[in-house]
């Protein structure tokens, strides 16, 4: 008895947590629960072949299906428990009570009548071998019908799920014309898609590609992952080469690593940017690399190393130059300058700002060199700003600068690494 | 004729016993298929027929008039016994015993319509080419006249009443599509509509006593019929009799279905010559006459014959005398010499002869005048209005001529055509009824005031006419018909010598009984001529003496007033046919739109209602509907538990 | 053992199911209630059967078991079919059969 008691009790449990969980797989579990300490009460009922064909058949196979057909529909597609009916759920519950109760009491009333003898008699030869005998004389034209109607469902599951093809089977030659058509058309580029990730320090299907100008291959991330706004920034990660070479190369060729590191800027307007324009922009792109030097085993490895680099951009100026000598700072930053004649660096030259859209705002002087008195970059494209010092602020390009962070939220700009995870790409 | 049916009056009619077509007869099928055939080609066809419609119009009505001939020639060659003749065509169709071959019937009454109907026909399709001549649809006037020809031939030489009926109908159709030959005139319209709508009216009766007559005898065969009439009850004759009356009062423009004829003269005057003075208005004369074995036998029915014709041809010939239009003058003469037939006819077996002998001269003389009428309008620039005429026998010295035929013979001068057949039906209803008999003498009387008043007016006395009008004589192709159509007007009366077409028709008909005359037949036929002598100098005082005013003067007595709106015919329709069915029809318009509608309506409105109600129910979410179900268990299972408890 | 223990059990898992039925949207999840409603149904039976001493009662249920495996293959083929089409697996979008 005991034994009933327990599983009464959690049987009602799991199948009002049936009426009240959100998600479907929960729902699935739940029954699971129900189906299983059913079985368990047939065996109690002296039921032993139900007990097994309830555990295989029930749980085992129709619940697995649920599972299937879930997994198919969406795992997360779980009901809002907002009620759109009116007045659905209220009714619902005087009706079902109004008939659980009626029936308990019904049930309560009349005499179910006592277990007598129970099955032993009829079990005599087990209870498979009696079922059997039923099952096989009395009942065999019901079983004969049972065995049509699975398989017309089972003909009439596969008619519903089969999907008829509407357009014919797109052959190579066919995609092959398409695309020549495309380019015809549209100039969508013949061969493949660029390649993600500019330079192979990792696996880095999430950094885009940089066509030569330095601005970002769009094709050549996945939609998937910009949709989810896991993105990286091909220019966040040039401090990284620079700090690598460094590693590899070390102190003996700093003027080759430099090189190289301001060809990777060079590969990264904003980078060229500062680099070119004003030495205290330059200098964190120098002086990041002997920070790095000190977090050298952290560094180097993953993209959450560079995270971690972003504290000792925040260092002051004077304890990295105490490290790195200022006078290989500054070839380092006349190196780009002449590196890149082409580049019409406006260098310390003030220009006239011409105002931006906003208010507070101005546009980017010619060659992108930032108006005296604004400080915040912001970029278009993701709607973000940045203040000086901020994680991404050297790389920034800025299409338009304004003077206070306050203007550029009233822009409807938003501060760079203030939202949410995931929220991102809107 | 045995002396008990002498004594009984009208105890024995003759009966029909055709024998088979043979020879010449075996071609009578062609008579009326010519005609046909004409108006098939010249419908159908087109404007590809127009350079020659009008000559195979004509060829194919002179073709039939010439079958004709040689059918009566033959004819006359036989016995009297024999001179029945029926071809049998097909059978039409069966429907049980009801068995209706399409069979003509060919006898001295057919023959003698048959040479009329094509006679003058021909006559009139030969001055219809001078006359249409300058119309530009003169092929399509052709194709409906000879359609009007094969329909009225249908007519007269069916041998069943359901051939008579679809001659019946087909010219019906001929004479409204002529009618409104000019159709963008509004007038010509109308008239072709009222002729039409007034003719459904007559068609009813002729419908229904076909029917009573199948009804009756099972069949609609004359020859039939003519066996088994004598058996019927006298009661059902008579209904029969006034059926057909009514079918004959609507094609024969008989009181009170009279007004569409004056109307009817809208359509070009060849129309009114062939159609509404020679042939088609006498069909009602040639229903009667062949339904002899009906009339015969019901003294009532022949009684309400004799009253119509005494009232019609008496309002006829009131209305000729105030009309200024000289075809509505003709129109009206028409009516009050038709109402002289069917008074024949309401006289029994004595008068169909003369009623057919009358309806022969009339068509000549009548065709004539009207002819002639058209030939003056031909000169005077399409004018009917006689006070625009005057002295016009200097410049249409053959028209003139022609015309003064015509009117000699309807006025009853011997020895002219009208004297021999209007004499006789005044002595045969003296002799009946004298009441019928002063009706029809002062009808004559009246009859010489009009014709001389509309002779007068325009060919003598002072000439009327504007200066650009040029009166001229008629193209040869339009007085040739004039002329022959002139001397039969004078030697028509022929036909009555020895009394050769009382004998002739007399199988048919039935033989005539000895009337009695209180007088000698000279004697009446000079109180006659004394009456109409009195007319002609009425007339010779009002109109020759006197200066005739260009516009219709308006004071004058009510007597003229209501003769020239046509003794209130149409106001009579206006006002007690035709008001009272409009208002009849509102009344039924407000009954089915308020409580016939409405109360569907209503229906309608309360099943949308509560039906749009409960369709609030089908919210179309099925746990809504589990819901109900759940519900409705829960309801049985308390059900259960209730009676348990 | 008492049956009627049972037997109410089995009742109050029915209405558990029918209500189940009546308020969740998510078609999949109706499906599971309405399998607990046979569930409960099945175990009224087999204790009648235990109750009667013979094996009807488990015939019975054996049978609501067969058929409840033929209904859920083809329902769920059906809620894959709508949702196929209509990218929805709620009960509530298949509404277009109304007034």
């Amino acid at each position: 008895m005991t034994t009933f008691w327990v599983l009464a009790v959690v049987m009602v449990a799991a199948a009002l947590g049936l009426l009240f969980v959100r998600k479907a797989v929960h729902c699935a579990l739940l029954l699971a629960v129900v189906m299983v300490s059913l079985a368990v009460l047939y065996l109690k009922l002296e039921a032993p072949f139900l007990f097994s064909v309830q555990i295989i058949v029930y749980t085992g196979a129709i619940l697995m299906l649920f599972l299937f057909v879930l997994m198919l529909v969406g795992v997360d597609s779980s009901d809002s428990l907002v009620e759109t009916i009116k007045g659905q759920r209220v009714f619902a519950a005087i009706v079902g009570l109004l008939f659980g109760g009626t029936m308990v009491a019904g049930i309560a009333q009349v005499s179910v009548g006592t277990v007598s003898s129970g099955l032993s008699e009829a079990n005599k030869d087990g209870n498979v071998q009696g079922l059997a005998h039923i099952l096989f004389s009395k009942y065999v034209l019901a079983f004969e019908a049972t065995s049509l109607l699975l398989i017309t469902a089972a003909v009439g599951a596969m008619v519903l799920a089969h999907r008829e093809r509407l357009t014919a089977k797109i052959g190579q030659a066919e995609m092959a014309r398409q695309r020549m058509r495309d380019y015809a058309e549209s100039g969508k580029p013949l061969g493949p898609l660029p390649a993600p990730g500019v330079f192979a320090r990792h696996n880095a299907t999430d950094t885009p590609a940089l066509l030569p100008d330095g601005s970002v291959a769009e094709a050549s991330i996945s939609r998937v992952l910009k949709a989810r706004g896991t993105v990286q920034s091909a220019p966040a990660l040039a401090d990284d080469i620079v700090e690598l070479t460094h590693d590899q190369v070390g102190h003996d060729a700093p003027e080759g690593a430099l090189a190289l590191g301001a060809s990777a800027a060079a590969a990264v307007p904003a980078a060229v940017d500062s680099a070119a324009t004003t030495p205290e922009v330059s200098e964190p792109a120098a002086t990041k690399a002997p920070a790095k030097k000190a977090t050298a085993k952290q560094a180097a490895t993953k993209k959450a190393a560079v995270k971690k680099v972003a504290p000792a951009k925040a260092a002051p100026a004077k304890a990295v130059a105490e490290k790195a000598p200022a006078k290989k700072a500054a070839p380092a930053k006349a190196a780009p300058a002449k590196k890149a004649p082409a580049k019409k660096a406006p260098a310390k030259k003030v220009e006239a700002a011409t105002p931006g859209k906003w208010s507070g705002s101005v546009m980017p002087l010619v060659g992108g060199g930032r108006p005296a008195g604004y400080d915040i970059k912001g970029n278009e494209n993701s709607m973000l700003f940045h203040r000086p010092g901020g994680r991404w602020y050297d790389i920034t390009i800025a299409e338009v600068w304004f003077d206070t962070a306050e203007a550029a939220e009233a822009a409807g700009f938003s501060e760079a690494g203030k939202r949410k995870k995931g929220g991102a790409a809107k | 004729m045995s002396n008990q049916a002498l004594a009984l009056f009208s105890e024995a009619v003759p009966v029909i016993s055709p024998v088979a077509a043979d020879g010449v007869f075996s071609l009578l099928w062609l008579v009326i298929a010519l005609p046909a055939l004409g108006a098939a080609v010249l419908l159908i066809g087109g404007k590809a027929t127009d350079k020659w419609g009008h000559l195979l119009g004509t060829a194919t009505v002179a073709g039939s008039f010439a079958i004709s001939l040689a059918a009566f020639i033959g004819l006359l060659g036989r016995g009297a016994e024999d001179r029945s003749i029926e071809q049998s065509l097909w059978t039409w169709f069966e429907a049980g015993s009801y068995q209706v071959s399409f069979s003509l019937l060919y006898d001295q009454l057919s023959a003698l319509f048959l040479l009329l109907i094509t006679g003058v026909g021909s006559l009139i399709h030969i001055y219809s080419i001078g006359y249409m001549s300058h119309d530009a649809r003169r092929r399509r006037f052709f194709g409906y006249l000879n359609l009007f020809v094969a329909a009225m031939l249908v007519l007269v030489l069916s041998g069943d009443y359901l051939g008579v009926f679809m001659g019946w109908e087909g010219v019906g159709l001929a004479s409204y599509l002529l009618i409104g030959f000019w159709q963008h005139k509004d007038s010509a319209a109308m008239a072709a509509k009222k002729a039409f709508v007034v003719n459904r009216v007559g068609d009813i009766g002729m419908a229904l006593g076909a029917s009573l007559i199948f009804a009756t005898f099972g069949t609609t065969s004359f020859a039939a019929i003519s066996k088994l009439s004598e058996q019927a009850d006298p009661s059902t004759l008579t209904a029969i009799g006034l059926l057909l009356l009514l079918a004959a009062c609507g094609k024969s423009a008989q009181f009170p279905l009279q007004s569409w004829l004056l109307d009817a003269m809208e359509g070009p005057t060849p129309v009114s010559a062939l159609i509404h003075a020679a042939t088609m208005v006498t069909a009602g004369v040639y229903l009667i006459v062949r339904s002899n074995f009906i009339f015969s036998l019901t003294e009532d029915a022949r009684t309400a014959v004799m009253v119509i014709g005494c009232i019609t041809l008496l309002m006829g010939a009131v209305i000729g005398c105030a009309k200024d239009d000289i075809k509505k003058g003709l129109a009206g003469s028409t009516m009050s010499q038709i109402g002289y037939m069917i008074l024949a006819a309401g006289l029994g077996p004595v008068g169909y002869a003369l009623a057919i002998f009358h309806l022969l001269t009339h068509g000549f003389f009548k065709a004539n005048m009207f002819l002639g009428a058209g030939s003056v309008m031909h000169g005077m620039n399409d004018d009917v209005n006689m006070r625009h005429y005057g002295a016009l026998r200097k410049a249409m010295p053959v028209t003139f001529l022609t015309f003064a035929m015509g009117y000699l013979a309807i006025l009853g001068v011997p020895p002219f055509s009208g004297f021999f057949s209007k004499d006789k039906i005044i002595e045969s209803a003296f002799a009946t009824n004298p009441v019928a008999g002063m009706a029809a003498l002062i009808g004559a009387g009246v009859t010489g005031f009009y014709m001389t008043r509309m002779m007068l007016m325009t060919y003598f006395t002072a000439k009327r006419w504007e200066d650009d009008v040029h009166p001229h004589e008629s193209p040869k192709s339009m007085t040739m018909p004039l002329v022959i159509l002139a001397a039969l007007s004078i030697l028509g009366g022929v036909m009555i010598w020895g009394n050769w077409i009382v004998d002739w028709l007399a199988p048919v008909v039935g033989e005539p009984h000895e009337h009695h005359l209180a007088v000698s037949p000279i004697v009446m036929s000079a109180i006659i001529l004394a009456v109409v002598a009195v007319g002609v100098l009425t007339a010779w005082m009002l109109v020759g003496k006197r200066e005739v005013p260009r516009e219709a003067p308006t004071k004058v007595s009510a007597f003229t007033k209501a003769a020239r709106a046509d003794l209130y015919g149409d106001a009579f329709n206006e006002s007690f046919v035709i008001a009272p069915t409009m208002g009849t029809v509102k009344a039924l318009t407000v009954l089915d739109e308020h409580v016939v509608d409405g109360a569907i309506e209503g229906a309608a409105d309360s099943f949308r209602l509560s039906s749009g109600a409960l369709r609030g129910l089908q919210t179309g979410y099925v746990r809504s509907y589990a819901l109900s179900l759940l519900g409705g268990a829960a309801l049985v299972v308390i059900a259960l538990l209730v009676v348990t408890l | 053992m008492n049956p009627t223990h049972y037997i109410v059990l089995s009742a109050i898992l029915f209405s558990i199911g029918a209500v189940g039925v009546l308020v969740r949207r998510n078609a999949i999840v109706v499906f599971m209630c309405v399998e607990l409603m046979l569930n409960a149904s099945n175990l009224a039976l087999i204790t009648f059967a235990k109750v009667n001493g013979n094996l009807e009662g488990q015939i019975a249920a054996f049978f609501v078991m067969v058929v409840a495996a033929a209904e859920v293959v083809v329902g769920l083929a059906i809620i894959m079919t709508i949702f196929r089409t209509r990218r929805s697996a709620s009960v509530d979008d298949a509404s277009l059969l109304k007034y």
